[in-house]
């Protein structure tokens, strides 16, 4: 029997290289999650936080995806999109008292209106100035928030009640305090079908990650973004699948050709642009429920980065492969953000450290290495490595099936076409090997 | 089989794996003009890169004046040779390539100097492009001029002229009339031609102006699938029927025997 | 209604100005040759500060005899700077966009790679000098964090006030008023830029440089070793950029941190597409209008909120007005971004374009 699933294993590796890079990517954040669930009275905090965390970050990351996997443009302003969303819809509901659908619909429409104003000076311009103004854009929607105090400012709670550019979000405090939401789930008649289960299968699975001391708001609230994520998921690849999303990742090869057949480029940046500010601006809607109150500094340009390790961890252009990449970098995340885990995986190299005390006082060196800025170069360093060595991701974008539409083509066609794609390969193949040669002859 | 100034010897070249000259021998004597002619893909261009060592050799020779360096490389030559060296004997090869062969925002005197990148430039400068001016008038009322703001010609004019500033004894020219007007691609012919009669340089060319440029030079040579397929003075393969019919024909009948 | 004190905030704008030129020579030569913009130049800012800090530690360490500040003294600091971060600029083309660029990956996949290297940095200094909140830490508590000029030149605190009006009903308080600090950034901005339009223009190298940014393959063939300056492109513009860092760092009134670069990104930006990329000149008239686009924004609409201004105004006749907060400065280069890829995409004197190849 063992052998058998050794033998299926490593065929199924020979086929796909990437699940061992996966594999090993995802052994030691699995274990560093389940450490940090373990220095933790409630388990099932770190859980829910985990799980809301990863659905938010999923919308927003496939949104990016639409626009950077397939489509081509580096859009590093997503910030601005979570910030609208949450922002607007909190501060119309808990400020301007308007009902809370209507508070969301109306921060979805601006987030998506600010995704075609942006898109209109910038969808002509190369991908690199694109960034910077997409990251200028992200960075001016927070200084709006941050400057403007007769509108965008909500009164304090305490007394005398003067703007503060902190918002406090009344959806979600309404949420958790009326009946049944307030409740935990192990008081609720449902939670004792869990049991029954837990003792059907004798795994105290449940007990142990503590669920019975989520509460009933926690698993309503993760239960509408698991169905939002799902109805993203769906609406994104359905995009991708269709023509327009063939278009899509034509003009992502090669702009100028799919002009040269009449397409107008410029048309389907803005729309993708604009769809993709839509959907942001949901994750921002969700965002929101993340905190009990929040500031414009909570909406800095390093959400928008974040991001991109999902994406490109993950792999671009298809869904599966971001929500594998925002699943992993988010259980590490969240993991080393833990506050035993700050604690305990803590290491100072200093002049009273045994070794090189003497060494590190003349250097005047006092080295704190702690796992909130070590996530980041750990991060960091991995998302250059799959930049240079799989640029794919983890699970690469799937080919188009070219057999299907090239039995469109009659005989003589056919030909033409594999003449111009062997061709177009061999030209490719020559470049890369001729770029190749060079450099070997350079060093 | 004597006195060549550079013999190639059955090499066999390409990029990475992929073959693309299969064995090729060819040869320029001195002060003599060379016309390599072939259909489009046949590997003119990578023929005479590897010549010039951008391209590396699988097998076969290229050897300069009988001296054999398997792997010439206009950039190690140039720094090999001293500053003087260069002004007083002149570099083996200049080469001229076919596309992006000048460099946009520098000026044109500073593309000429781009020419002789070599040590203390500037006191073998100007020696130099006296005597470059002399060929090329019109780049000296332009000196200080981006060369971006060059017309084609005058930039096919200012390539030529690069190539020239460090005094090469073998010109190699890829395609120069590429991208030009008739008239002033026989222009071009011309001049490069009497560059051959009064200066003494000899020329490889690889043309698409097959017929013209086969009456002007001494040989030639017909290139097809990285093999040579026909060779011989240049009176000779102008005259050959099956040469006619492919490369110098009419247009028509080409077509309906391919397909 | 006094004028507020016009001249001094035309003092201020000068300097911020000639801080914007010192350090944005850097990220403007990677940009012209190697044509893609660094995000992490935000990094080698702060990077600079940092090294420059810590070799004062050092040194007031190793050497507390130096009073007079002979060897332990800004210009020293400013030369470790240069070398560390131009290390590190070496370091980041060598592991990973050489190697980028061999891949022919994307314009994309460097930016999120510079972005990437940016982040890494940050975190890294974070760890090894103490992260935001905290400002740097210092183990020798009795070594000074701000740095001297060698002892025969002024302290660099020392202010040099011009009063020219006082307390006049109609011009109010009009004073200079800048530090030695302040002067030696303007001085150093305008040698820098100076110098290295010097070498772009003048010299062999400046010229393989730019031989190098129009065509690699064309400029390797005449025998220009365009690895090499590759390599010299980033350790010049890093180390520059390290070294204007160090020497900006005294300039700072309140403590520095790991995220000081960053919050300066984007107005290097602006600078750099403003002035044109691959022109260090545009890039000082450039630095000019941000920086005095910038303070006249803050003086502008901070006169706005005082009572009787365009806020109580429109309060008043139209019943509806937004908030002029000063805050917005720091919105300017965004919105001179806009204007300039909007009207000149090349900025004043640049040879890159901004838009995409179109057909």
């Amino acid at each position: 029997m063992k052998r058998v699933d050794v033998s299926r294993f490593s065929s199924l590796v020979r086929k796909h290289p990437e699940l061992l890079i996966g594999l090993a990517l995802a052994i030691p954040v699995v274990l560093l999650y389940l450490y940090a669930l373990t220095t933790l009275e409630v388990k099932s905090k770190l859980l829910f936080s985990t799980a809301s965390a990863l659905l938010v970050f999923f919308v927003g990351a496939i949104s990016l995806d639409l626009e950077v996997g397939s489509l081509g443009l580096p859009n590093f302003g997503k910030v601005a999109f979570f910030a609208l969303g949450a922002y607007i819809s909190a501060l119309l509901y808990s400020v301007y008292d308007v009902s809370y659908l209507v508070a969301v619909i109306t921060a979805l429409i601006i987030s998506s209106l600010f995704g075609y104003v942006l898109s209109i000076p910038t969808v002509r311009l190369r991908a690199d100035y694109f960034a910077i103004m997409t990251i200028a854009g992200g960075e001016f929607i927070r200084f709006v928030f941050q400057n403007e105090k007769r509108w965008l400012w909500a009164p304090s709670i305490l007394p005398p009640h003067t703007p503060t550019q902190i918002i406090s979000n009344r959806a979600k405090i309404e949420l958790t305090n009326i009946s049944p939401f307030n409740m935990r789930l192990g008081d609720m008649d449902i939670y004792h079908v869990l049991e029954s289960i837990e003792n059907l299968l004798r795994i105290r699975i449940f007990t142990a990650l503590d669920i019975d001391q989520l509460f009933v708001w926690e698993v309503t609230l993760l239960t509408v973004f698991f169905l939002i994520a799902l109805a993203t998921y769906w609406f994104i690849e359905r995009i991708r699948r269709s023509p327009y999303g063939r278009t899509l990742r034509a003009i992502r090869e090669d702009d100028i050709t799919v002009t040269s057949v009449g397409k107008d480029v410029f048309r389907f940046r803005w729309q993708v642009t604009t769809i993709s500010a839509f959907i942001c601006g949901l994750a921002g809607v969700m965002y929101a429920f993340s905190f009990n109150a929040f500031e414009a500094s909570d909406f800095r340009p390093e959400l928008t980065f974040v991001l991109y390790f999902y994406v490109i961890i993950g792999g671009l252009g298809n869904g599966k492969g971001v929500f594998v990449g925002t699943a992993l970098v988010t259980l590490f995340m969240q993991a080393a953000s833990v506050e035993a885990v700050q604690r305990n995986i803590y290491m100072h190299v200093g002049p009273d450290s045994p070794l090189f005390g003497s060494f590190l006082e003349i250097l005047q060196l006092d080295i704190f290495i702690n796992p909130f800025n070590m996530r980041y170069v750990v991060l960091g360093t991995i998302l250059i490595l799959f930049l240079i060595f799989k640029p794919g991701g983890l699970i690469p974008e799937p080919r188009t099936d070219n057999e299907k539409y090239l039995s469109l083509l009659t005989p003589y066609e056919r030909a033409r076409s594999d003449e111009a794609v062997s061709a177009r390969q061999s030209l490719t193949e020559k470049e890369r090997l001729f770029e190749g040669t060079e450099d070997e002859n350079d060093s | 089989m004597t006195k060549a100034f550079l013999r190639a010897e059955n090499i066999v070249s390409g990029y990475g794996k992929l073959h693309v000259i299969n064995g090729a021998n060819i040869h320029i004597d001195e002060r003599e003009m060379v016309t390599v002619i072939g259909p489009n893909g046949s590997g003119k261009s990578t023929l005479i890169k590897t010549l010039i060592g951008l391209v590396k050799i699988f097998d076969g020779r290229v050897t300069i004046r009988d001296e054999e360096r398997g792997w010439l490389d206009v950039q190690t030559r140039k720094r090999q040779m001293k500053p003087d060296e260069i002004i007083r004997e002149g570099i083996p090869l200049g080469y001229v390539p076919q596309l992006n062969n000048v460099f946009p925002s520098l000026t044109i005197e500073e593309n000429l100097k781009m020419g002789l990148f070599v040590k203390k430039w500037d006191s073998y400068y100007h020696e130099r492009s006296e005597q470059i001016f002399e060929s090329f008038p019109i780049l000296r009322e332009r000196i200080n001029q981006r060369a971006s703001l060059l017309s084609g010609g005058e930039r096919q004019m200012l390539a030529l002229a690069r190539a020239l500033m460090p005094a090469p004894k073998l010109l190699i020219l890829d395609e120069p009339t590429a991208a030009l007007a008739p008239n002033l691609a026989e222009e071009m012919l011309q001049l490069i031609v009497s560059l051959k009669n009064t200066a003494g340089i000899s020329i490889l060319l690889v043309e698409q102006r097959a017929k013209r440029s086969l009456e002007l030079s001494d040989r030639g040579y017909v290139l097809v699938t990285g093999m040579i397929a026909a060779k011989g003075p240049a009176k000779e393969l102008l005259s050959e029927d099956k040469i006619r019919k492919l490369y110098l024909g009419d247009r028509a009948k080409k077509e309906k025997e391919v397909g | 209604m006094t004028l507020p004190n016009l001249l001094n905030h035309a003092t201020l704008a000068l300097v911020y100005a000639g801080v914007l030129i010192m350090l944005t020579i850097g990220l403007n030569m990677v940009y012209s040759v190697l044509k893609f913009s660094n995000f992490a130049h935000a990094e080698w800012v702060t990077m600079g500060m940092f090294a420059s800090w810590w070799f004062l530690q050092i040194l007031s360490y190793i050497l507390p005899w130096d009073t007079a500040h002979l060897l332990n003294n800004l210009f020293v600091h400013a030369v470790f700077g240069f070398l560390i971060v131009g290390i590190f600029g070496i370091l980041g083309e060598v592991l990973v966009f050489d190697r980028l660029r061999k891949l022919k990956a994307g314009l994309d996949s460097a930016i999120v790679a510079s972005i990437a290297i940016g982040l890494i940095v940050r975190n890294f200094l974070a760890m090894v000098f103490g992260a935001y909140p905290e400002p740097n830490r210092a183990i020798c508590p009795t070594c000074t964090s701000q740095p001297s000029l060698p002892g025969f030149l002024p302290d660099l605190n020392n202010i040099v006030t011009i009063k020219l009006v006082e307390n006049d009903p109609i011009f109010g308080t009009q004073w200079i008023r800048i530090n030695a600090s302040g002067i030696l950034i303007i001085v150093t901005s305008i040698a820098m830029v100076l110098a290295i339009d010097y070498v772009f223009r003048h010299t062999k190298f400046g010229i393989a440089m730019r031989a190098t940014a129009d065509s690699i393959e064309l400029a390797q063939v005449s025998g220009v070793d365009t690895r090499r300056i590759v390599h010299y492109t980033w350790f010049l513009a890093a180390g520059l950029t390290g070294m204007g860092a160090a020497i900006y760092r005294p300039y700072l009134t309140g403590p520095f941190n790991s995220l000081t670069g960053l919050y300066m990104l984007l107005p290097f930006f602006a600078v750099v597409i403003l002035g044109g990329v691959g022109s260090f000149r545009g890039g000082i008239i450039a630095a000019i209008i941000i920086a005095y686009a910038r303070q006249a924004t803050v003086v502008i609409f901070s006169w706005f909120q005082y009572p009787g201004g365009l806020e109580e105004i429109l309060e008043e006749h139209i019943g509806f007005t937004i908030t002029f907060s000063p805050g917005y400065a720091d919105a300017i280069p965004f919105v001179i971004l806009i204007i300039v890829l909007l009207i000149r995409p090349r900025g004043i004197a640049g040879s890159v374009e901004a838009t995409r190849e179109r057909v």
